[in-house]
């Protein structure tokens, strides 16, 4: 299974760092990445949710400490580098039916890592189990709100730790989803606290096709 | 998460050093490492000092400095420690669209999946 390396971070200069960006991708094959995935934020265009399909999974320590992965904030003009996330997907929710479109550049995100250890709902589960049987129990609700997407990723180094995916139909339904937010998405009260980023709410640039993979 | 990506120490790694007591950078890269190779993640490391810290005597919890911490905002590359500052200004009214440069440039075609 592909590890998902995740960070939520600000580039000082966007478009200096989207124009560079092509030099960096001839190195990341040396990472074992294969996909790059860039979210903007909706409302901090400095802020950048940035998602690296990796396919040859090693130790995750070597994969993190190598230069490439230094390169690639610096490149970007990161002084302070971000945490990140590394984990696997468990879970790929389509909302929009079978034969959903796959996601196209503009459409709306909102991604939050957290811990889901105090998640309360369906009884005699905890933690990722919690949140799955909960969001399994919503689906039709969640649909209904315009949720298109409902991706959950496990962390490797903490099984009580999420990164989530939502695409959402409009930037409208994205405000109402947080605004008003179902009882499955109880995972959003954690985020911001400690480490974790604050909710992202955003759009996607672009996912790149890593060349050379 | 991993914050220190130098020696691939997590979250739970150093939050156990700051539980244990651990009240500056310092004392967290002796306890556990973090932070002690490149300095870079010293920003986050401070981070979840702060949160963990009392709250201040007035009784009223700090759920500011809780959520991302005083000094992240002084850090250029840092993100803001509200999140959805976006939302706030569309409920109170406020011109509601990200800066239009943010999306002016349509990016190239390619492969599109979340991840």
């Amino acid at each position: 299974m592909s590890l998902v390396l995740a960070a939520d971070y600000r580039v000082p200069d966007f478009d200096h760092w989207w124009a560079t960006l092509t030099g960096d991708l001839p190195r990341l094959p040396n990472l074992g990445a294969h996909h790059i995935v860039v979210y903007r934020s909706l409302d901090d265009a400095s802020r950048v949710f940035v998602t690296i399909g990796v396919r040859e999974r090693g130790p995750v320590d070597a994969l993190l400490r190598s230069p490439v992965m230094f390169s690639w904030f610096d490149s970007a003009g990161v002084e302070e580098i971000p945490p990140m996330f590394a984990g696997e997907v468990v879970e790929k929710l389509e909302l929009a039916g079978e034969a959903a479109a796959p996601a196209v550049p503009g459409a709306v995100i909102v991604a939050a890592i957290t811990p889901v250890s105090r998640l309360e709902g369906v009884e005699g589960l905890e933690g990722l189990d919690r949140l799955r049987a909960s969001v399994h129990a919503a689906v039709a609700r969640l649909a209904a709100s315009g949720v298109r997407r409902f991706w959950i990723y496990r962390a490797l180094d903490d099984q009580a730790e999420v990164m989530i995916l939502l695409q959402i139909a409009t930037e409208r339904q994205a405000e109402q989803w947080i605004r008003h937010p179902d009882a499955a998405a109880a995972f959003m009260a954690e985020a911001g606290a400690g480490a974790y980023p604050p909710l992202f709410v955003g759009r996607l640039v672009r996912a790149i096709a890593v060349p050379g993979d | 998460m991993y914050i220190c990506l130098c020696l691939g120490v997590t979250t739970s790694t150093v939050q156990q050093a700051i539980d244990a007591g651990a009240r500056s950078t310092r004392q967290v890269a002796e306890a556990c490492g973090a932070g002690s190779v490149c300095g870079r993640c010293n920003h986050t490391i401070r981070t979840m000092i702060e949160a963990a810290a009392p709250d201040p005597p007035s009784g009223k919890p700090d759920r500011l400095r809780r959520r991302w911490g005083r000094g992240h905002a002084r850090n250029r590359t840092q993100l803001p420690r509200e999140p959805a500052t976006w939302l706030r200004s569309r409920l109170s009214g406020a011109p509601n669209h990200p800066p239009r440069s943010a999306f002016q440039t349509p990016p190239p075609p390619g492969p599109h999946v979340l991840s």
